[in-house]
């Protein structure tokens, strides 16, 4: 009998991971307090909350808004970005990044990323701009903050905005700084799935007192162009504020587990973790993000996504992550073009195209909360999958024919 | 009974993306509105985007408005990138549309404040027959005014949850129609272009979407709105 269980041996694994959110009496407590005052937006939970994360971000504005997506879109209305102008957005992200500049009418242009960290490479970037570049979004992937340094330089040298991407990367530090006061602004999400969730969420930072005003003006009404209702809710923000209490408890917990991870999965042949910049004080780690080595597995006869079936069913949740967002069918659609006035360039870019359909491949953050047994498991069950390799590349080529 | 069901929530650990309640607010609403279908939002002012941009709404349409309705009203064409075209006094009718529609013959949309309009259905019949699309903004008249059964009269009837709203749920916003091509595509809009199903997936190949879902939270109250309603 195989011993690999996507054949019908024994699974490494046999216990779940830790499941998300953990929910506390301390929430229950902030859902009473928050629906009992009566008011359910633009309370004092909100106001407290945006105080709060001023604070810890280091920032002097922080607006609490209805999803990361909106957050990105009011900072480029806010910042007047628009029809006619290019915004330039690393592939390899979330389709919100996209969208939040489709939805103001812009021209989104993509710049490749880099092979070690995912995130956006500078170099690539600085190729993109143009007379009509706005902006650069740069996406802080699975948590870890992109090269700020090169790209604050880029910014200010061509004299176009910074926006961070910092969706997932609630927490993440660049040389001990809060990601969140780097750039123009940085959009957090809050969606379910993220380190800080409160269901569906936004969060907006910034030192740009201009920019604050406007989205200010556009959220409660005094905008003369836009009037966008869509401030976070009491309820979430009493949930934000009690999730919050463990929020660095458990950004430490993911480190440590990650740096255990990374040590397991040293001196794999076909296998290993994004690399990350030195000056990267803290990753948030929403995703753990391995790379496999697409030549490694192609000599064994072996595509990642036979791999990653294969360690599934081990019991190791490890996915095949995003593909690169111009390889999206709605790029070349009329209602697109319609919406921006023109093409977008939907030419592959090599890095990007070898992260989505080759190498890329996720652990979710939950994962990370998990204790140092269920860190060895993961690497059991990928070495199990690569001592088995030969047999998984045959039985796969069979099932294929 | 909101209370309870916001615990409910709380300890499900479904908190957004579309949860049962997202779902059972949304079926309610429907058939308390008489409407095919229904589409919980994060917000009205995300549910006029929406239904814009549903309709083809983009950069350079012109769209009219009544220049007595709600300021979210008037200012939402921006939204899609569109150029709001004010008509009409106190109330808007059929004669300040048909006035408008020659004056500005390449009018993309309009969209009507059920609390300054007039006679409806003579102006929804005459924007069928020049096949302009109608959105009508009912605000927060879930269960008073003019905001039942409007989706017979146009594309998409839009709904509010926020202050002063006959539900109250902070922020909240509702799409009705009764046409199924609209509801695919705005429900793809609505949620980062994912389809309802594969059999929607036809009529959403053209859609971009961002994340303008309504939480569970929002949608527990307003569910919970509408059976106490029902029930009184």
């Amino acid at each position: 009998m195989s011993k690999l269980a996507i054949f019908g041996g024994d699974p490494v694994k046999h216990k779940p991971y830790p499941g998300w959110p953990v929910v506390s009496k301390r929430d229950e407590a902030a859902i009473e307090r928050a629906f009992l005052s009566g008011k359910l937006c633009r309370g004092e939970a909100a106001s407290a909350l945006e105080r709060r994360l001023e604070e810890r971000t280091g920032t002097r504005h922080a607006v609490l808004v209805s999803s990361g997506t909106l957050a990105l879109e009011l900072i480029l209305r806010g910042l007047g970005i628009g029809y006619g102008d290019e915004v330039i957005l690393p592939p390899y992200t979330f389709v919100a990044t996209l969208s939040a500049i489709l939805f103001v009418g812009a021209t989104p242009v993509f710049a490749d990323i880099d092979t070690e960290t995912y995130n956006i490479c500078p170099a690539s970037a600085e190729s993109k701009v143009t007379q009509k570049t706005r902006a650069i979004i740069a996406v802080a992937v699975g948590g870890c903050p992109p090269s700020i340094d090169r790209l604050s330089e880029l910014a200010s040298r061509k004299g176009i905005h910074l926006i961070i991407d910092a969706a997932q990367a609630i927490g993440a530090k660049w040389r001990g700084v809060d990601i969140g006061a780097y750039g123009t602004a940085a959009a957090f999400s809050c969606q379910n799935t993220k380190n800080l969730t409160s269901g569906e969420g936004g969060i907006i930072t910034t030192n740009d007192d201009a920019l604050y005003e406007n989205i200010r003006a556009m959220l409660e009404g005094r905008h003369e162009k836009y009037f966008i209702e869509s401030c976070m809710t009491e309820l979430q923000a009493a949930v934000l504020t009690s999730q919050l209490e463990k929020l660095d408890g458990e950004i430490v917990t993911r480190e440590r587990m990650a740096a255990y991870l990374d040590a397991r999965l040293h001196g794999l042949p076909f296998v290993r973790p994004l690399m990350r910049e030195k000056e990267v004080t803290v990753n948030a780690y929403h995703l753990y993000i391995m790379r496999f080595d697409s030549d490694a597995l192609t000599d064994k006869g072996l595509s990642r996504d036979i791999v990653l079936r294969a360690v599934a069913a081990e019991g190791v949740p490890l996915s095949a992550g995003y593909l690169p967002l111009y390889s999206f069918p709605f790029i070349k659609t009329e209602a697109v073009r319609r919406m921006i006035g023109g093409d977008i360039d939907d030419s592959p870019l090599k890095n990007a195209e070898k992260a989505g359909y080759y190498e890329g491949s996720w652990l979710f953050q939950s994962v990370l909360l998990a204790d140092y047994e269920d860190m060895d498991d993961i690497a059991r069950a990928l070495i199990k999958v690569w001592e088995n390799a030969g047999e998984l590349a045959a039985r796969s080529r069979k099932e294929e024919r | 009974m909101s209370l309870e069901l916001l615990k409910e929530v709380l300890h499900s650990g479904i908190w957004g993306t579309i949860g049962p309640y997202s779902q059972k607010a949304a079926e309610a609403l429907a058939s308390h509105m008489g409407a095919k279908h229904c589409l919980m939002l994060y917000s009205g002012s995300m549910a006029l985007e929406v239904a814009l941009c549903a309709l083809g709404v983009c950069q350079g349409d012109v769209v009219l408005v009544p220049a007595s309705a709600e300021k979210i009203v008037r200012l939402s064409p921006n939204l899609a990138g569109a150029k709001p075209i004010e008509c009409g006094g106190e109330k808007t009718g059929p004669t300040d549309i048909k006035a408008a529609l020659v004056a500005e013959p390449l009018i993309k949309c309009v969209v009507l404040d059920a609390n300054v309009v007039s006679g409806l259905e003579e102006t929804s019949r005459l924007l069928s027959s020049r096949g302009v699309p109608l959105i009508i903004w009912a605000g927060g008249q879930v269960f008073s005014g003019a905001g039942r059964t409007l989706t017979k009269f146009c594309d998409f009837a839009v709904y509010t949850f926020s202050e002063g709203s006959d539900i109250y749920a902070g922020c909240g916003g509702a799409l009705l129609t009764d046409e199924p091509r609209l509801f695919h595509i705005a429900y793809a809009l609505h949620n980062c272009g994912r389809t309802l199903g594969e059999e929607a997936s036809v009529f959403v190949d053209k859609a971009v979407g961002g994340n303008l879902r309504i939480t569970e939270w929002q949608a527990a109250i307003i569910y919970s709105g509408l059976k106490n309603q029902s029930k009184e």
